[in-house]
């Protein structure tokens, strides 16, 4: 008999005072009777709603409370965000990043401590002390000590768009959680457009945590677990890429258990070159995670001690995985030496849950 | 129906709260504007203003102890005086009449005055407040189009500041952000006062065309096609005594704006008349595309210059124009000047690259 997945909403700072909402958790019928709701932090009532997939805002509308604040767990369905007029200006929704990869009790159970270790405050002092810095530069520079590399993102060259996931969550709101990411893209990315980059030129170090994201393309699970394992030698070893205005030109294995990463790597480029594209950089602010090693959707947001970097490749639906590779040894600063993620010539703790 | 979250908690405007926080909104509340559960007040409710109710009747019927903030974009509200608002009373007004709105722009600007640092904005006031008593003149100038200009300062202007926390009995637009200069009473138009404004002025950046009271957005709306472009063209306007004397476009690319502006003078010459000066100090703001009043208090990053022609309904029309290029200087204090470069920034549910968040 599986342990129980207990939610304890007085450990939710993200969401603020209850303000006499309930509070509802939303969950698969297979984790119905797992999840245990501690009776905490003031709410007017505690409830579970079993969600068998189907639209959510439907769903919303016609089984959630009318003021809640709602976590929602629902892996193994392809989980939409609702829009917001059916969150409503009563309700909170947090929803766990679960569904882009497989995810088992026991990841929901471990998820569900880093969502409580989240500091919403200490996430929006970072993210404004981000801001100010990149702001403050005329380019970032993108580098890792160790291998002696650095690639520029020259971020006024255009019009980015930097998506901050991080902060406390307001009525009204939504927020995929754990939550603690500055993401930065081409586009606000509604229409994919083959043409678009980011202005980035150099070399990065690939080497970390790859998390391999499947999306609404179809797919098999024994595919997607076959392509991650090839991928987990950057637990070890690095790979170096060139990068040419913001794809990827060139690859190198900088170690033996970086070779069939390399080679994993140079197959999806040959079955869709759009893979070469580095269409994200995600600058990870969550500092209090633990990685769950595996792919796991929801370490994304590892944020070390000082914020850790991730890179996007790919990007669902238009590929067919999109695959994040978190990369401690990786930092970043502006043109003037200030630091924005990490410690310039140090590569981040990394807090592994074992 | 989609709506658009008021969350009075953060609208710090109010700064220490009063029992009651009342929404007013258009009767019917065609924008769906929908209150959020609030910490900070005992009661929260919406009230609707009657159609060609005034404020100042509407505010017999308001509760007392109360902030109200007022979200008509479909009625034009003038303001009640402060003795009708009442020491237990503050108002917060979004000015959304005069132009067209958008319910996207609207929760934009809603969410502009959550971001507001009203402390901030005070400093701001009390930073150029002081360079103007101890500076004769202030210097206007943009270096790149070689246009410089001088307003004498100590004359008998009304400065009106729209920043700060709001007092009992008070009034003041939302999002706020404002210090502005009038030559005479700041809503009666009066020709023969004028500020003592001299040289050659920029103007590039946003226009706003209010409409009059009565008046439909057809016609403002033609209007602003026509000087729009100043978004990315720049017009050079001669002054002197105040008084618009010469239009010159900076560039070919801008003479159907400088036209345009030259028929309105035909029109109506009180349109020569710089009615107002204003600095705009909301650096929360990015301004939106289209004929907005709520672009009005965009500051850039240490403030910007915007200047108005006519005052309705003495002229049909009041002409709004940012001078984004523009250094105001009072002595050592740079009061204005041309925004630093921002990044695109956006509070997301989630990442970007997240596909379950993308539509």
């Amino acid at each position: 008999m599986p342990s129980k997945i207990v939610v304890n909403p007085s450990l939710l700072r993200q969401l603020g005072p209850p303000e006499s909402a309930e509070f509802c958790v939303v969950t698969n019928p297979e984790f119905f009777d797992s999840v245990e709701i501690v009776r905490a932090g003031g709410y007017a009532d505690y409830v579970k709603r079993s969600f068998a997939g189907g639209d959510f805002g439907e769903f919303l509308n016609t089984m959630v409370p009318e003021r809640a604040h709602v976590l929602v767990m629902a892996p193994g369905l392809f989980f939409e965000s609702p829009r917001q007029d059916a969150v409503g200006s009563q309700r909170k929704l947090l929803a766990m990043a679960c569904n882009s990869t497989p995810t088992d009790h026991a990841a929901l159970e471990h998820f569900m401590r880093c969502i409580e270790g989240t500091d919403p405050d200490a996430q929006g002092d970072f993210s404004e002390r981000f801001f100010k810095a990149a702001e403050n530069g005329d380019h970032l520079e993108y580098r890792d000590a160790r291998y002696d590399t650095v690639a520029v993102l020259r971020h006024f060259d255009r019009d980015l768009v930097w998506n901050q996931q991080a902060g406390p969550v307001e009525w009204g709101e939504q927020q995929i959680v754990p939550a603690g990411e500055i993401s930065v893209l081409p586009i606000d990315i509604t229409e994919f457009d083959e043409s678009l980059s980011l202005p980035l030129d150099g070399e990065i170090v690939i080497q970390g945590y790859p998390i391999l994201h499947s999306g609404t393309p179809s797919f098999s699970r024994r595919d997607q677990a076959r392509i991650h394992r090839a991928l987990w030698g950057l637990t070890e070893d690095a790979v170096k890429a060139r990068v040419t205005a913001g794809a990827i030109t060139g690859l190198e294995a900088m170690g033996p258990n970086a070779k069939p990463v390399v080679d994993m790597l140079e197959a999806m480029f040959e079955i869709d070159s759009r893979y070469r594209t580095v269409w994200e950089i995600g600058h990870a602010v969550n500092t209090t995670h633990e990685i769950l090693p595996g792919n796991h959707a929801m370490n994304e947001v590892y944020g070390g001690t000082e914020g850790c970097l991730h890179w996007g490749l790919g990007l669902t639906p238009y590929t067919q995985y999109h695959l994040d590779i978190i990369s401690p040894g990786t930092t970043v600063s502006n043109d003037k030496g200030e630091a924005l993620i990490g410690v310039v010539g140090e590569v981040a703790p990394v807090r592994l849950h074992v | 129906m989609p709506y658009i979250v008021v969350r009075p908690d953060l609208h710090t405007q109010f700064g220490q709260r009063m029992p009651r926080f009342c929404l007013v909104v258009d009767e019917g509340n065609p924008f769906g504007l929908s209150l959020a559960p609030s910490s900070e007040y005992a009661e929260c409710s919406t009230i609707p203003l009657r159609r060609g109710e005034s404020l100042t009747d509407l505010l017999d019927r308001a509760p007392h102890d109360a902030d109200l903030l007022v979200v008509c974009p479909q009625s034009f509200t003038s303001s009640p005086t402060n003795s009708h608002i009442g020491l237990d009373r503050r108002l917060s007004v979004v000015p959304c009449a005069s132009t067209p709105v958008t319910p996207d722009q609207l929760s934009y600007f809603l969410r502009v005055c959550e971001e507001t640092d009203h402390d901030a904005l005070q400093e701001s006031c009390d930073r150029i407040l002081q360079a103007l008593n101890l500076s004769e003149q202030l210097h206007l100038s943009d270096a790149r189009h070689g246009a410089s200009a001088v307003l004498e300062t100590w004359h008998d202007y009304e400065w009106n500041q729209q920043a700060g926390l709001i007092g009992g009995g008070e009034q003041q637009i939302a999002p706020a952000g404002e210090l502005s200069a009038v030559p005479a009473e700041i809503t009666r138009f009066d020709s023969s006062a004028y500020l003592r404004l001299s040289g050659q002025l920029a103007v590039h950046g946003a226009v706003i065309v209010h409409r009059g009271e009565g008046d439909s957005h057809l016609k403002s709306a033609r209007l602003y096609q026509e000087l729009a472009m100043l978004a990315r063209e720049t017009l050079l306007l001669d002054l002197e005594a105040g008084l618009v004397t010469a239009v010159r476009p900076a560039g070919p690319e801008a003479k159907p704006a400088a036209d345009a502006l030259e028929q309105m003078f035909a029109t109506d010459e009180h349109y020569r008349l710089v009615w107002e000066f204003g600095l705009g100090l909301n650096t929360a703001i990015r301004p939106v595309e289209g004929n907005c009043g709520l672009n009005e208090m965009y500051g850039g990053t240490e403030g910007i210059l915007h200047i108005g022609l006519g005052l309705t309904p003495t002229t049909r029309f009041a002409l709004t124009f940012l001078c984004t290029g523009t250094t105001v200087r009072g002595g050592d204090e740079v009061l204005a000047a041309p925004a630093r470069r921002t990044l695109s920034r956006r509070r997301s549910a989630g990442c970007g690259c997240d596909e379950a968040i993308r539509r």
